[in-house]
């Protein structure tokens, strides 16, 4: 069952899975490799209420609405790390 | 003053775009922080301000380049705003998606898509944009040693072979393979037809999706992914953005900025000030008097009016080039990025994106290049509502001035003074936004948080120094004239006598033009604690660029070698005389409402065009009655509240 990012334990990778959120920002998401299908995950939260996402080496950072806004299933644990991220 | 371009190259409108450029033109274009200026920098031989941050480009830079040696293949270059793609969101990404969409005008000859190799996905994804289009294009991928050490891995020739365009990996911070894109654009051009009109652009949702698929595919045969491994960028942000930390990190490295720029200044300004204020200045003395005119008013505008002018300009370098070169640091390692992050909750509370942060912090070097980044932001209010908070950052111009105050007033801690001056400024447009948020901007909603963080990069010498070169140099093109002008015009008022008193150019400055002018202002600084004209004269004067108050109250005292601000000597003591007096010994309390009025009210005429320009002449009109009410208050409060403690 996808998750909100915002429940899924920091480090997790998860697959994206919907996003609910206006199609600007949608698009904007998109630009930075985050939508559907992509693997990724939250290694940390920030200062100033924010949360950095990874995409494979990329980094994002990503207020609490906007996470909020993203379902994820969260990857077996035992897959590895490498792989194809759009 | 980011923004200035040698003669070769300048910011260029759209219409300028389409009707000078007589020779083939190339478009630059590709995602914010690609690389687009420096590769510009580099074909074109310019010094354009680069940064390693989104949002550094907000003009078009235009330049020539001859790309095959020898055979006369000269080119026009257009650096375009960054842009993920040709479907906008921001005015700045407007501009570009329309000079290369628009099938009206004439598009550029060769379209080269900059495409980051650690954000490969992203870059196609424009480049797939530019392939529907039709026009001749050619990729340059750069980055892609820094992606490796990520561990993402491409095929070049693969890649080329996939999206059939040519693809050039090349370092444009190193000038490396940069030929080898030339030689590909040429060849393009060479071989493409005649009209480059190509296709309609397709916006559609399903196009969008097509695209990105045709991206997947790309990605799936010519990328391979290894295992990241946790990379030093990773590392450094565990503190830098951390929720603990990374406030601290911030303000430990703005303190260190400006510690930094007060501390290594002086000793260089010391040197420059004698100079001018002694060799310089006996030489045109014994030039003047040998031909006759060492009694003549020639003499007083000379030395006073041109030499304190130059002297004064001249003086202010150092303290501007280490702000420049300490800030240009900062951009192009990555760090501005960061800041905008950890800075979020504070730009949010006035309902201000994160990305907000990043043309207030370059305002902080000078409020005019400011005022046009605001362009990075998507929403008009969050422009306007910026554009508006921008003049109560702390520019380096008025640094000099605080300099001489905490040099003069608070000998033993200047460096702190000066630092609290600098977290003031960031109280004042926190509190200001917050109350514009709150009353104007009511139903103004949030623009969520999405910037992306750049890999760290070691700053380069070449570009560090092409920055601050290009800074200090707008400085000199363009205050440089106004502080020129205002000293002259100063002299001018000051040697100019009010009727029936004394005679041109041999007058006392207090029954002066200058002086009548000034006492009319006075009054309305007596709560303030500094209603002594010569106080208010020299901020009337700041009101046209604040590198000119000191020279005006050098000039109001006249006093000979007023011109290094962490050194006054007598105008120290002139200055330290008349607060005493104006404020009836509340002497540190009139002193910080000076700082306070001096930091909030409007700062410069460069300014306030550069406002006009964004804004309009209503929201600038707006803006400099709100600034000078906030000063006002501000400072009253300060005096009124000090003086009673």
């Amino acid at each position: 069952m996808p998750v909100l990012m915002t429940e899924i334990p920091l480090h997790t990778e998860a697959v994206i899975e919907s996003i609910s959120l206006p199609a600007n920002q949608q698009r904007r998401l998109a630009n930075h490799g985050i939508r559907l299908g992509t693997i990724v995950s939250v290694p940390r939260r920030t200062a100033g209420g924010s949360f950095i996402i990874a995409i494979g080496p990329n980094r994002v950072a990503v207020d609490r609405a906007t996470l909020g806004g993203i379902a994820a299933q969260p990857v077996v644990a035992q897959a590895p790390s490498s792989g194809h991220v759009a | 003053m980011a923004l200035l371009h040698r003669p070769a190259t300048h910011s260029a409108s759209k219409e300028e775009i389409s009707t000078r450029c007589e020779l083939r033109t190339i478009a630059l274009v590709g995602p914010p922080n690609a690389g687009k200026s420096t590769l510009f920098n580099s074909l074109t031989n310019a010094r354009r301000t680069v940064g390693n941050w989104p949002g550094t480009t907000v003009e078009v830079g235009r330049g020539v380049g001859t790309f095959r040696p020898g055979d006369g293949s000269r080119m026009t270059v257009l650096d375009l705003p960054g842009a993920y793609g040709l479907d906008p969101q921001s005015p700045d990404e407007a501009f570009t998606a329309q000079l290369l969409t628009d099938t009206d005008r004439v598009r550029p000859d060769v379209v080269v898509v900059i495409v980051d190799a650690t954000r490969i996905a992203q870059g196609l994804y424009f480049v797939s944009q530019v392939r529907d289009l039709g026009v001749p294009a050619v990729v340059a991928l750069t980055m892609i040693d820094v992606a490796k050490r990520r561990g993402v891995v491409i095929d070049v020739d693969k890649l080329t072979a996939d999206i059939e365009i040519p693809v050039i990996a090349l370092d444009p911070r190193r000038v490396r393979g940069v030929s080898a894109l030339g030689e590909a654009i040429v060849t393009e051009l060479e071989t493409a037809a005649v009209d480059v009109r190509g296709s309609a652009f397709d916006a559609s949702v399903e196009a969008t999706d097509r695209r990105f698929l045709w991206v997947e595919s790309i990605l799936h045969d010519a990328v391979t992914y290894d295992h990241a491994p946790l990379t030093w960028t990773d590392r450094v942000d565990a503190v830098a953005t951390s929720r603990v930390f990374g406030p601290l990190a911030f303000l430990v490295v703005m303190w260190s900025v400006f510690q930094a720029t007060t501390r290594l200044a002086a000793p260089l300004q010391d040197g420059l000030s004698n100079f001018f204020t002694g060799p310089v200045a006996s030489v045109v003395t014994s030039a003047l008097e040998r031909v006759g005119l060492g009694d003549s008013w020639l003499l007083g505008l000379v030395n006073d009016g041109v030499i304190a002018g130059v002297g004064m300009l001249v003086s202010f370098l150092p303290l501007m080039a280490i702000m420049f070169f300490l800030l240009a640091v900062l951009e192009d390692s990555g760090y501005l990025a960061r800041a905008a992050v950890v800075t979020n909750r504070m730009m949010r509370a006035m309902g201000l994106p994160g990305k907000a942060f990043l043309p207030l912090i370059v305002g902080f070097g000078c409020n005019v290049p400011a005022i046009a980044a605001t362009r990075v932001l998507g929403d008009a209010r969050h422009r306007l509502l910026t554009a508006l908070l921008i003049p109560f950052t702390s520019c380096s111009a008025r640094l000099t001035v605080y300099v001489l105050i905490a040099a003069t007033f608070f000998p033993k801690s200047a460096g702190n003074v000066v630092f609290a001056m600098y977290v003031l400024s960031i109280v004042i447009i926190v509190v200001v936004g917050y109350a514009l948020r709150a009353t104007l901007w009511r139903t103004m909603g949030t623009e969520p948080l999405i910037i992306e963080l750049p890999p760290y990069q070691r700053p380069l010498a070449r570009i560090i120094t092409n920055i601050t070169w290009v800074r200090v140099r707008g400085f000199l093109s363009t205050a440089g004239g106004i502080i020129l002008a205002t000293v002259v015009a100063l002299w001018f008022l000051q040697s100019t006598p009010m009727p029936g008193k004394s005679e041109f150019a041999n007058v006392d400055v207090s029954d002066s033009v200058f002086a009548a002018a000034s006492k009319t202002v006075t009054p309305v600084f007596a709560p303030l604690g500094f209603d002594d004209w010569r106080t208010t004269g020299a901020l009337v004067v700041g009101f046209v660029a604040k590198e000119a108050v000191i020279s005006s109250w050098a000039q109001t005292y006249a006093i000979e070698e007023p011109m290094n601000p962490a050194n006054p000597g007598e105008l120290s003591a002139a200055i330290r005389s008349d607060i005493e007096r104006s404020s009836n010994g509340n002497v540190i309390p009139a002193v910080w409402a000076f700082l306070v009025f001096l930091l909030a009210y409007t700062p410069c005429v460069a300014t306030l065009a550069a406002q006009r320009r964004e804004i309009g002449a209503r929201w600038t009109a707006f803006g400099v009655a709100m600034q000078l009410g906030v000063a006002w208050i501000l400072a009253m409060l300060v005096f009124q509240i000090g003086s009673r403690l």
